[in-house]
């Protein structure tokens, strides 16, 4: 009775069951929202936003080309949302409201659900959003020492 | 017997998906029918019991009543274990 799913067939089923005020659990797929989400071993389980998103909210949007995304808002504009996967330092502006499907309420760690108002992913979430220029510095670290000492390093 | 409210069908990606309007779905784990299910599931929205259902399925399939009924009854079990039903 179980079997495997393309999120863009199932999309119509989700959008409906958030409408409905009922929620939608699924595993998350990519490296994206490392170290908090585990690809394809954690779950998150996602509801319709009862009030605008905000900062640190982890949102579950569509982009323009059709894929489906699972970051945080870093900020919020006029514009739209600038979001931002956990294990990434790029940003994405503008994430808009009539791309968003849902939020994040609750999430797996080793099997176990955590909501999202927990103290620990409070202070998760603060020190991700709120440490990404040291992020930056040593991925950027990591490149150039790469570069000179790593693979494509010249002998 | 009765699908308990809020238990819905939806077609898609090719079968047939049990929503559970105001709940959670669990697309790890959700329950999706063929279309014989498809077609057993609204029979009983249609009030039918499991010997009507049984003889809808032995025409369409052209198999033996007593076999349509005890794969009829095999699924209402599921139902039942999945709780579906009231």
């Amino acid at each position: 009775m179980n079997k495997s799913f393309a999120l863009k067939d199932m999309f119509p089923i989700i959008k409906e069951q958030l409408d409905s005020g009922g929620s939608a659990t699924f595993a998350i797929h990519g490296t994206s929202m490392l170290p908090m989400l585990k690809d394809r071993k954690d779950s998150v389980r996602i509801i319709k936003p009862k009030e605008q998103p905000k900062k640190y909210d982890i949102i579950f949007y569509r982009r323009k080309d059709g894929s489906f995304i699972l970051h945080r808002i870093v900020k919020v504009k006029k514009g739209g949302y600038i979001c931002r996967g956990d294990n990434q330092i790029l940003n994405e502006f503008p994430v808009t409201e009539d791309m968003v499907i849902g939020v994040v309420e609750a999430y797996t760690r080793n099997n176990e659900w955590i909501s999202v108002n927990s103290k620990r992913q409070y202070f998760y979430s603060r020190f991700k959003v709120n440490t990404i220029l040291f992020l930056r510095t040593k991925r950027y670290l990591e490149a150039i020492i790469n570069k000179l000492f790593g693979k494509g390093a010249k002998k | 017997m009765k699908i308990k409210e809020g238990f819905v069908l939806r077609e898609a990606a090719g079968s047939f998906v049990v929503m559970n309007i105001g709940g959670n779905i669990d697309f790890n784990g959700m329950i999706t029918l063929n279309e014989t299910g498809a077609l057993i599931w609204r029979a009983i929205e249609e009030g039918k019991d499991a010997e009507d259902i049984a003889k809808q399925i032995a025409e369409i399939y052209e198999v033996d009543e007593a076999t349509a009924l005890r794969d009829v009854n095999l699924f209402i079990d599921k139902m039942n274990g999945a709780g579906i039903l009231e």
